[in-house]
């Protein structure tokens, strides 16, 4: 994965595609279902829309989210007041939200949502798929391998968040827009904090910070996933619950994960907390 | 709207799209739900209106979208405005010509009570040679209509005089997706050829430039011969934070115009004058040498920044207008020798500008999100009434140097108690200069003012995040002639009249609900009432103004937009309203009820094809409601064939066929006397302009 940190975009786009393809060959697995903001044109008055969706694979949206499913959402920009995001419409793909107020072309935006729980039982052939795709613990799989023996199905109560930053793209005057860092949202039950100011460029290292119920998590299994490509980068969380990667490509990019442990309410069973972190990677200068 | 998730790269979308389509992998571990398989192009809401809950003050508020724009055959480019829920737009002369335009029970005879800006200009015209408030639409270019805002009633703080049953802000597009130029065949001599395109003329500098040539007879007896060409050209730069625009405009139109004629002759279908006998149909003329010609140009910029301090737009505009226009309503009442023929001049220059600025803060505990700005306008005008035959001037009735200021300063701010619940407060203030030189009467002349405050408020609950209910109330007003204002005697009869206040106070308020309950479904409900201190007109025929009694106004309105599948649309909008003079009569001309019912197919193997009704209820005509209107109910068809590539080009074919029933309906009709030659007497009767018979038009319009 060396290779991708600083080829042109040409090349990795091409190297990607070639790697991918052996990988679907060789691999034939599954992938979890993320879901996650992506923007869309502002509307005429300035607020920024969003297509919240969940799909197989970034950044291929497949299934809308019902808007009962929201439990809370938000956006926060320099000098706003933290408000909840409007719903747009239902489309089949996608649940489209927006924010409750205009946005200056110079400023820079976080929102948010995260869904109801939901419950779900899971087959062992899928399990083992599952997974692989989210990259589990070792303590997870010896866990699941112990139920499993003891002929348990797989029951997993699973809650989604999401996130996504909006980087200043535009200041008057033609000026580059000041650099922001993306605020801390309370109430989330598992975030992902960019700490690298946005917008980033080709050749940034992104820092991030994962928080569950606002402390660190540490030890957590990330995906760094591009629109460009299908081959994900991997890192695990330190004890700060702090990631960092070069992004090589100008590109839009979702870093992801889910977070799997025993269920505190029901024995034998599984809560999972997903969080997927989209943001955008512009070219170098 | 319509985008690709994701948004910012474009050009890798279809990469981006194929690689994740080859390795999209089967759903296993469903942590998201049913998957639809949908394609992945995402519509945001928009497409078409941009009406969604929770985007506007009200519920008869709305963006009309190009989209939607481009489905539905105009028969003149005023009837853009008819995708307005609720408004009707008619034509009782010849093309060349202002509309009739009717909404909310008023006949907004050429415009008054309905302000219109075009490209940030605005059209009606204060102190009209033919009538206050003058809306003349036919430089529109409705090729390069981006949107058309619209809201009504008097509760918008942002919009001042002619606004009080409502107003609509059209834009044009600011480029177009590749050069395009069509012509279009028609029945009766119709041709009309539009070019337009755009493009990169310097570093973050776009042109857009289009032409239009017009041609027509209509299925008049007398060929309306209209003769019209329309330019346009943008200049703009800049970003959403910060941009400019410039454009200039200009437009000429010549056309002879078939006024409204008695019914009694229709029926009778002879002209008996003196000395001559002849048949007479429903598309004769009593005077072929009515019309006009009209022209207008105009250059208009404006700059906007948008900050963290908020968002200053400052725009400006100068324009130079003039119309002759010709008109014969009564034939031979006033003269029965030479005919009754008159001419109505204006010639005007117009310079204005405005400016406003937006930010969003706090007000104690609650969001609040604040528009504050000024609009300026100043109007030089030479305005003439005159007897004419054949269009030669015999005798000046008035003729008048005008000199109006129009100033205007609000403040809107919008204030979110909860995220369910919020105000919009606002206040306008008005102030209205006028000096008239009477040149041929100098009794009349003098200097006027009036100043009016008009507060506004709304209240918006969103009862669930897909269902609001709306509570708007307001004064607006609208201004009187100027030569009203100072008139002191009746210019044809020499008789004493009382002057007229500059500025009209109407107070409306109404009661809204908009939902998108049911998935594809957007309705909106609004039960308004509208109360004016005095109907006051000017009478641009007579030349005289009239001030009558007070008036109320109420109803109800129901838009409905049902899109249940991409390809299929269908528009729903009904209107009923109740208009009386504070005595109980009626308001002649005010129509009762007004729909139009729609239902588009779009892009179903290269076809496009919208059929529309439109229909016009009755209404009196007379104050004791002794004579009615009849109603009119037309259908009208589009059917677009995309070609694909033809010698090079993107090609499609468009047939638009209007009064698809052949319809034998009136586009307008009026209760008055006149004296036809040969009649001994005065004879009050109906007098119709008729619809267009069936007519078709064949557009090829190719985009290089």
């Amino acid at each position: 994965m060396r290779a991708l940190q600083r080829p042109s975009a040409v090349v990795a786009v091409v190297a990607a595609a070639a790697c991918g393809a052996v990988l679907a060959l060789w691999a034939g697995n599954a992938s979890a279902h993320d879901s996650w903001l992506a923007p869309l044109p502002p509307t005429d008055r300035g607020e920024a829309v969003f297509a919240f969706g969940t799909g197989n694979q970034f950044p291929v949206m497949e299934g809308g989210i019902p808007l009962s499913q929201l439990a809370s959402s938000g956006c926060q920009g320099e000098g706003q007041r933290v408000a909840p995001m409007r719903w747009v419409a239902d489309r089949p793909v996608a649940l489209l939200l927006r924010s409750a107020r205009p946005l200056p072309a110079s400023a820079a935006l976080s929102c948010w949502a995260q869904l109801h729980p939901i419950k779900i039982e899971i087959d062992d052939a899928t399990v083992e798929i599952y997974l692989k795709e989210v990259n589990a613990l070792p303590a997870v799989r010896e866990r699941w391998q112990a139920l499993r023996a003891r002929g348990v199905r797989w029951q997993e109560s699973y809650t989604k968040h999401a996130r996504v930053e909006l980087g200043a793209l535009e200041a008057p005057g033609g000026l580059t827009p000041a650099a922001a860092l993306p605020a801390f949202i309370a109430g989330l039950g598992l975030d992902l904090r960019l700490e690298t100011p946005s917008p980033l460029r080709v050749g940034d290292t992104l820092r991030a910070q994962l928080l569950r119920d606002g402390q660190p998590l540490a030890g957590q299994p990330l995906e760094l996933r591009s629109n460009l490509s299908p081959i994900g980068i991997w890192r695990q969380t330190d004890a700060e619950g702090r990631v960092s990667v070069t992004v090589p490509l100008a590109a839009n990019w979702l870093l992801r994960g889910v977070e799997l442990r025993p269920s505190e309410s029901q024995p034998d069973a599984w809560d999972s907390r997903f969080i997927t972190l989209a943001f955008q990677v512009l070219p170098r200068r | 709207m319509r985008s690709t998730v994701p948004t910012h790269s474009f050009r890798r979308a279809g990469l981006t799209l194929a690689a994740t389509t080859f390795f999209s992998l089967p759903v296993l571990a469903n942590h998201g739900g049913p998957v639809t398989g949908a394609p992945q192009t995402i519509i945001i809401q928009g497409s078409h209106y941009d009406n969604a809950v929770g985007t506007q003050d009200a519920a008869s508020a709305g963006t009309i979208r190009r989209e939607l724009l481009q489905s539905r055959p105009a028969q003149r480019p005023g009837e853009v405005l008819e995708f307005v829920p609720g408004v009707i737009v008619t034509q009782h002369s010849g093309d060349g010509k202002a509309n009739q335009y009717f909404l909310r029970g008023f006949n907004l005879d050429h415009g008054t009570d309905f302000a219109t800006r075009i490209n940030g200009m605005p059209v009606n015209m204060p102190s009209h040679g033919h009538g206050q408030g003058y809306s003349d639409m036919n430089f529109l270019l409705p090729e390069l209509v981006d949107r058309v805002e619209y809201r009504k009633g008097p509760h918008f703080a942002t919009v001042g005089d002619f606004a009080a049953a409502g107003s609509a802000d059209i834009q044009y597009v600011n480029s177009v997706a590749a050069p395009f130029a069509q012509i279009t065949l028609g029945e009766s001599g119709y041709r009309r050829a539009v070019a337009g395109g755009s493009g990169q003329v310097s570093a973050g500098v776009t042109a857009l430039g289009a032409l239009e040539v017009m041609n027509t007879d209509g299925p008049w007896t007398v060929p309306e011969r209209v003769r019209k060409l329309n330019g346009v050209f943008t200049l703009s730069g800049g970003t959403r934070a910060q941009g400019w625009h410039v454009s200039a405009l200009a437009y000429r139109s010549r056309w002879t115009a078939t006024d409204q004629v008695p019914q009694r002759l229709i029926d009778a279908g002879r002209l008996n004058g003196p000395g001559f006998s002849r048949s007479f149909g429903r598309y004769d003329s009593l005077d072929p040498t009515t019309g006009g010609e009209s022209h207008r140009s105009s250059l208009s910029g404006d700059w906007h920044i948008d900050g963290v301090a908020g968002r200053t737009q400052v725009s400006a505009y100068a324009l130079r207008y003039d119309l002759d226009l010709n008109s014969n309503f009564s034939y031979a009442l006033e003269r029965p020798a030479d005919g009754d023929q008159f001419k109505q001049t204006d010639k005007r220059t117009v310079y204005g500008a405005d400016a406003e600025h937006t930010f969003n803060h706090d007000i104690g505990a609650f969001p609040a999100r604040t528009v504050a700005g000024v609009q300026l306008r100043h109007d030089r005008i030479r305005v003439g009434l005159f007897d004419s035959v054949a269009r030669r001037i015999t005798n000046t009735v008035r003729e008048d140097e005008v000199r109006q200021t129009q100033l205007g300063v609000f403040a809107q701010t919008s204030l979110e108690f909860t995220p369910e619940l919020r105000a919009v407060l606002g206040l306008r203030a008005d102030r209205l200069q006028a000096r008239v030189n009477a040149l041929t009467l100098p009794a009349n002349g003098g200097t006027a003012g009036d100043t009016q405050l008009s507060p506004k408020l709304t209240v918006v609950w969103a009862v669930t995040p897909k269902t609001e209910i709306f509570f708007n109330t307001g004064r607006g007003f609208h201004s009187n002639d100027a030569r009203g204002m100072t008139a002191r005697i009746d210019p044809k009869t020499g008789s004493p009249v009382d002057a007229v206040p500059a500025l009209v106070p109407l107070t409306g308020a109404e009661i809204g609900l908009r939902t998108e309950a049911v998935r594809g479904l957007q309705s909106s409900v609004s039960v308004w009432g509208l109360r004016s201190a005095s109907e006051l007109v000017y009478i641009g025929d007579a030349g005289a103004t009239e001030a009558s009694l007070g008036s109320r106004r109420r109803g109800i309105e129901f838009s409905n937009r049902w899109q249940p599948v991409p390809w299929f649309l269908f528009d729903a909008d009904l209107a009923f309203s109740h208009a009386r003079l504070n005595d109980g009569s009626r308001i002649p001309n005010a129509i009762d009820r007004v729909a139009s019912v729609a239902g588009t197919l779009k892009n179903l193997n290269g076809w496009t094809t919208s059929l529309q009704w439109r229909y016009l209820g009755a209404g009196a005509l007379a104050e004791d409601n002794s004579v009615r209107s009849f109603p009119s109910s037309t259908f009208n068809l589009r059917a677009t064939k995309a070609l694909g590539r033809v010698l090079g080009a993107e090609a499609s074919v468009t047939l638009d066929v209007f009064n698809l029933f052949d319809r034998k309906v009136n586009d307008i009709q009026y209760f008055y006397e006149s004296q036809l030659p040969g009649e001994a007497a005065p004879v009050a009767d109906r007098h119709v302009h008729p619809a267009e018979p069936r007519n078709l038009r064949l557009t090829l319009q190719v985009s290089f």
